[in-house]
């Protein structure tokens, strides 16, 4: 790894406190982190340490508190929510525990979604989708809805979902949580192949099988890296 | 409303319908010697319990009531089978013979149910 | 439904509660006797019999006990549960239950206070016996576009005499009359009725009697019968008022009878005497009754109808002099019922369609309302048929808190009906409500009752049974289960899309509705009535002419006009024998010298008008060419006239009329033609209406014929014209009368202005309901649309997060949004447009001087509702773009 090439994302420092009722809860306390291009880290820990905040943060789903974020070199604390949204949608892929795919749109209208906020003009589009769905195997489904298929093929569409828009990072939280062990490892070697072929992945899971997938595992406990694993 | 009542008196109906079935038009007095009978006398028929089961009966249209004059020259109510008395009676019949087949085979030794 | 069915029976027990416990007791006895004789039979002594069955009883008392439960309690047990959980969710949720009542009770109240109307003037017989068998007998010209003519006394005689249909035949006409003797002069509205008028209706006195046959006689005519509110008012109900004396215009009239309470034929009316005839009157062909019949047992109005049109060639033979013109004659038999009603009923029956699509929309809303908390309550009901509920029996449920919200409602609509009718007594001008039959009894009846219980009971089936159907149907798993779901959305109910579309829909046929009236009604404020009618003061002055002799009565104007124009502020002041749009109009056909109408040709035919020199500038009416009456013409009736443009058009097309002569025929001196000299054209006044069309009008300075001129004297309009607000001049005009003459009543005192607003009032009042009725309905709809989109929201939070995270800006989550409601707008709208043009031909009875099918209302009403669904879309929208993508996301 080469440490003088400049991180995808670098978290320094970084904290993130919720506000409840009078109550401060510290769900991340001065994190550092970064991740490289081509970089495959799982981010675990139990449920409650902040996993998913952070997960958040990198997302900019959300930002922290305290401490500085650096996306492609870039700080991202002074970006205006605009330039945030097309920042996510240009540079992000999300794969989420429970999917998100939209019941009311097909498969390839599902996969289409980030394309279309893009502005991208149709035919690329088509053919962007069809290669990504191709590339997950989902191709032949492309016209039904998320309804009619099981939950290992949704989340297949979600990885198609992610991966068409080219993103520098794809992040996924608890991708095989709502999966059998079966469909899980199915899910885990696509994202094994997506990294072989060059993606950068930013994985959060509790389930330590699973994290051993990726190159680098850091733990997470009640808001601090506590271990840092290279495998 | 689970209580064991309510069981007997889903079986009650039943007997009662199948009654008016083989019986033609009936009065209760009828009825609960006949359950009686075929029974084989191992059922005692109790008309606390035997009326409120035909009031629902007719309540629900399964059965239908009119009165008459019983052949001793007693002015008795007699009840018959409705047209929905008789489907109902065909879909328990159904139920309880297949509820019976299960337990049997639940009951009967040696053999290990599917 | 097995369960309704028990449901409906055990209702029936709890009312026949007696006869069922007879029942059983003779059934259980009859089972116990049966066991005795059985017991008997084998064996046992009586007394073991008897012992041995009630031991197989377990006890009589005891097992009727049981059967009491089988039967009725529980039934009302589970009402009463399900009642209390009704009251409980209601208490929970009292905003809810608050906004759904209010807009139940609105529909319901609203539709109460219309029916309540209806019930009275349409639905309720007339107070009269038989009332299906009265009917009314008019002359119709359809060439002088006359369509509606009083009959003569000549052709009177005919129908009476000549006819089989009827069974009795009679005739009246308005006898204005001014009661003197007690303090000030008192008009009052009186009838003068031909014998057999009372039993042509069926209706007995009180107290007294009515006239007897002879005292329709000269000479024997000077008797009155009462009503019954002038004998409470004036006489304060004095019981020995029959045989007393009053006095009418001057004469001495014994009192011979007081009619039952609510009878007024027509309304209003004070007092009835004996129409009597001289012979001169009995030939004429003047046409100056109203006919009253009744027709025979079984026969139709269709048959007397039959009948009646024979009849013009029979009265043709008889009077060949009569009816020879051309003029399009015929007879016509009419119900009561709908010459009283008349156009007030397309009126009420649109009115009731408006409610009635008020109240759907109220449904709708409703409707919508009760599936986003059946949605709400999925767990609740998901969990009820986990633990064993069947779906009748949740359906069952959640009708009766249906049932309760419709009671409620209905209860409160009561209430809102209560002050709408109050309402709409008061809106209604008394020139409108004064022919309308039963008027006196609108109000709460129990036939209102039972109709506004009856909608209330509807309604909650409309409302609350597709709720209750969908909400019973919950998927168990799907909602117990719900953290595992897997795609989300999908659930976008149809249901309450349509209902909204469908809301939208009604509500734009009321507002096309509401549009055509008003822009009706604004078309007819544009009408030219032909006079000007600011600044005018008018009001009836009435001349007892069994005081004021000829002489008399020609002196009275001149010094009336004197006192009136010394009052400062006033400019002008002038009388005249019938004021435009008051519908007291005469007619009559006239000749033009040197152009006799040649049989079967139409005669001119004018409206003509008995009026002073000042009349016609004081009302404004422009004098086009020549001159008005002088003084010494009017003193003297002078052989002059003047004729409105349309008449000088069309009678002298090239030449000019002035100097031309006309004559009318009942003006005949000795049979001689009275001819007058036209000496002005004046402009042509809408004297029948601004929305139709008016006759030819011709002015003449008095009457030649001199017992019409004493009869036209009883009835004068003074009008003045003011330099400022009219009304302020009523006490120094009166003051001015009183210099002339204190004895003179006045009455019907209004200025022009109220006259030209009292004539459209029923289009007024149309217009302003259904007006009232559609803004409540785009109320209701736009409560509905942001209802619907704002519930979609919230459904969707997590898609928006979804959407959001991938990138989609707050001005596309919008655009979304905003797109649902338009949608749906979209399509309200356009089948909203295929039923408007579908329904409102209904209306087009009550449109003025637009196309039912007006463009510009269409385009305006389809673009108003279209943006008000977008505006009431956007609250809703603007959440949504404010949903935080890492709340929603984390929510599941």
């Amino acid at each position: 790894m080469n440490a003088s090439e400049q991180p995808v994302i670098r978290l320094e420092d970084v904290s993130k406190v919720f506000l409840t009722e009078e109550v401060e809860t510290h769900a991340l306390s001065g994190v550092g982190l970064s991740i490289h291009r081509n970089e495959y880290v799982s981010i675990s820990g139990p449920s409650g340490c902040g996993k998913s905040t952070l997960l958040s943060i990198i997302g900019l789903l959300d930002s922290p508190t305290n401490g500085n974020y650096l996306l492609d070199g870039k700080p991202v604390a002074t970006l205006k929510q605009s330039e945030k949204v097309r920042i996510r949608n240009r540079q992000i892929g999300f794969i989420f525990q429970n999917f998100n795919l939209i019941g009311d749109l097909s498969v390839f209208e599902n996969a289409e979604l980030p394309l279309t906020y893009r502005g991208m003009r149709e035919a690329e589009r088509k053919q962007r989708i069809q290669e990504a769905l191709e590339r997950v195997g989902m191709a032949h489904r492309a016209k039904h809805f998320p309804g009619q298929l099981s939950g290992g093929e949704q989340q297949r569409v979600a990885v198609a979902r992610a991966i068409a828009g080219k993103p520098l990072v794809l992040l996924a939280d608890e991708p095989t949580g709502n999966l059998d062990s079966r469909n899980g490892e199915a899910v885990m070697e696509l994202l094994d192949e997506l990294h072989k072929e060059g993606a950068t992945i930013c994985m959060v899971t509790h389930d330590a099988r699973f994290a051993r997938h990726a190159a680098r595992t850091v733990h997470l406990f009640d808001g601090r890296i506590v271990e840092e694993a290279t495998g | 409303m689970t209580d064991k009542s309510d069981v007997w008196q889903g079986t009650l109906a039943l007997m009662v319908l199948k009654t008016l079935e083989s019986m033609g038009p009936i009065h209760g007095y009828g009825i609960a010697r006949r359950i009686e009978q075929t029974s084989g006398d191992q059922l005692s028929v109790n008309y606390g319990t035997l009326y409120p089961a035909l009031i629902k009966l007719e309540q629900e249209g399964y059965i239908v009531s009119e009165w008459g004059v019983s052949d001793n020259n007693r002015k008795a109510k007699y009840y018959r089978l409705s047209r929905a008395g008789r489907k109902r009676l065909e879909k328990h019949t159904r139920e309880w013979e297949k509820a019976i087949s299960i337990l049997s085979r639940f009951l009967s030794p040696g053999k290990e149910p599917a | 439904m097995r369960p309704l069915r028990a449901f409906f029976l055990r209702l029936g027990n709890v009312f026949q509660k007696e006869r069922r416990e007879r029942e059983l007791a003779e059934e259980l006895e009859s089972t116990l006797q049966m066991h005795i004789d059985e017991n008997l039979r084998s064996g046992m002594n009586p007394e073991e019999a008897r012992y041995a069955a009630l031991r197989s009883f377990g006890g009589v008392e005891q097992t009727k006990e049981e059967c009491r439960d089988a039967r009725g309690l529980l039934f009302l047990e589970t009402l009463l549960q399900d009642l209390r959980i009704a009251v409980r969710g209601m208490r929970k949720s009292p905003g809810f239950t608050f906004v759904v009542v209010l807009t139940l009770a609105l529909g319901i109240g609203a539709n109460a206070a219309i029916f309540s109307v209806i019930n009275s003037v349409l639905l309720r017989p007339l107070p009269f016996e038989d009332p299906e068998r009265l009917v009314t007998i008019w002359h119709h010209y359809d060439k002088l576009n006359l369509p509606r003519a009083t009959i003569s006394p000549r052709t009177f005689a005919i129908y009476r005499d000549q006819t089989r249909s009827f069974q009795q035949v009679a005739a009246l006409r308005a006898w204005n009359t001014n009661m003197t003797g007690g303090g000030n002069p008192e008009r009052l509205q009186g009838m003068l009725v031909s014998d057999g008028f009372f039993s042509v209706l069926g209706v007995h006195p009180a107290m007294g009697r009515v006239f007897l046959p002879g005292e329709d006689e000269l000479g024997h005519n000077r008797v009155v019968v009462l009503s019954d509110s002038f004998w409470k008012i004036h006489f304060g109900s004095d019981q020995a008022i029959v045989g007393k004396s009053i006095t009418l215009n001057g004469g001495e009239y014994e009192v011979v009878g007081v009619m039952p309470p609510r009878f007024e034929f027509p309304r209003e009316v004070e007092l009835w005497t004996p129409m009597a005839f001289t012979s001169e009157e009995l030939s004429s062909f003047v046409e100056s009754l109203t006919a009253v019949a009744r027709l025979k047992e079984g026969v139709s109005i269709q048959q007397a109808q039959a009948e009646m049109d024979t009849l013009p060639d029979l009265v043709r033979e008889t009077y060949p002099n009569a009816f020879k013109e051309n003029n399009g004659w015929g007879i016509d038999v009419i119900s009561l019922h709908d010459v009283l009603v008349g156009n007030v009923r397309p009126a009420l029956v649109v009115l009731l369609a408006a409610v009635g699509f008020v109240l759907l929309i109220a449904c709708a809303n409703v409707a919508n309302l009760l599936l986003a908390r059946g949605t709400v309550r999925k767990k609740e009901i998901a969990i009820r048929t986990a633990v064993g509920a069947l779906r009748s029996r949740l359906v069952r449920q959640l009708l009766t808190e249906s049932l309760l919200l419709g009671l409620l409602s209905g209860g409160l609509g009561l209430l809102i009906a209560f002050w709408g009718v109050g309402f709409l007594i008061k809106m209604t001008p008394a020139d409108l409500s004064q022919f309308l039959p039963n008027w006196d009894t609108v109000g709460i009846d129990r036939r209102v009752m039972i109709f506004t219980f009856a909608i209330s009971a509807v309604t909650t089936l409309i409302f609350g049974l597709a709720p209750a159907l969908h909400a019973s149907k919950t998927d168990l798993n799907e909602a117990l289960q719900e953290g595992g779901r897997n795609a989300i959305g999908g659930g976008r109910s149809r249901v309450r899309s349509f209902l909204v579309v469908s809301e939208i829909a009604l509500a734009l046929v009321l507002l096309v509705g509401a549009g055509l009236l008003l822009r009706s009604f604004l078309r007819l404020q544009e009408v030219n009535p032909g006079f000007r009618g600011d600044n005018v003061l008018t009001m009836l002055v009435s001349l007892s002419t069994s005081q004021y002799d000829d002489a008399q009565i020609a002196s009275f104007y001149p010094r009336l006009f004197g006192e009136v124009t010394a009052v400062p502020g006033v400019q002008s002041a002038g009388v005249v024998s019938s004021l435009p749009l008051t519908l007291s109009t005469a007619s009559s056909t006239f000749r033009l010298e040197g152009r006799p109408t040649a049989p079967g040709e139409v005669a001119p035919h004018a409206t003509f008008h008995v009026a002073s020199p000042d009349y016609v500038a004081t009302l404004g009416i422009p004098i086009i060419k020549g001159r008005s009456f002088s003084e010494r013409e009017f003193a003297e009736d002078g052989p002059v006239a003047l004729i409105d443009e349309v008449a000088a058009k069309r009678y002298w097309p090239s030449d000019d009329p002035i100097g031309k002569r006309l004559a009318f025929g009942f003006e005949n001196v000795e049979g001689q033609a009275y001819w007058r000299e036209i000496i002005g054209v004046v402009g042509h006044v809408q004297h029948s209406g601004l929305d139709v069309e008016s006759r030819m009008q011709v002015y003449l300075p008095g009457l030649r014929n001199p017992r019409f001129a004493r009869g036209f004297a009883e009835l004068m309009y003074l009008v003045v014209r003011t330099a400022s607000k009219p009304e302020t001049f009523v006490p120094a005009v009166r003051a001015a009368i009183d210099k002339v003459d204190p004895n003179v009543p006045i009455y019907d005192v209004r200025s022009m202005q109220q006259v030209l607003s009292d004539s459209v009032a029923l289009r007024r009042l149309s217009m302003l309901l259904v007006g009232l009725f559609a803004a409540i309905a785009l109320l209701l709809t736009v409560i509905g649309i942001y209802g619907v989109v704002s519930y979609a929201v919230i459904q969707r939070t997590h898609e928006m997060g979804i959407r959001s995270a991938l990138g989609a800006t707050p001005g596309e989550i919008l655009r979304l949004v905003v797109g649902e409601g338009l949608r749906l707008a979209v399509f309200g709208v356009a089948i909203g447009l295929v039923a408007s043009l579908g329904l409102i031909r209904f209306i087009s009875s009550l449109l003025y001087g637009i196309n039912a099918t007006d463009v510009v209302t269409y385009v305006s009403v389809a673009l108003l509702l279209i943006t008000i669904a977008v505006l009431a879309s956007y609250v809703p929208a603007r959440r949504a773009t404010r949903v935080d993508p890492v709340l929603a996301l984390r929510a599941e």
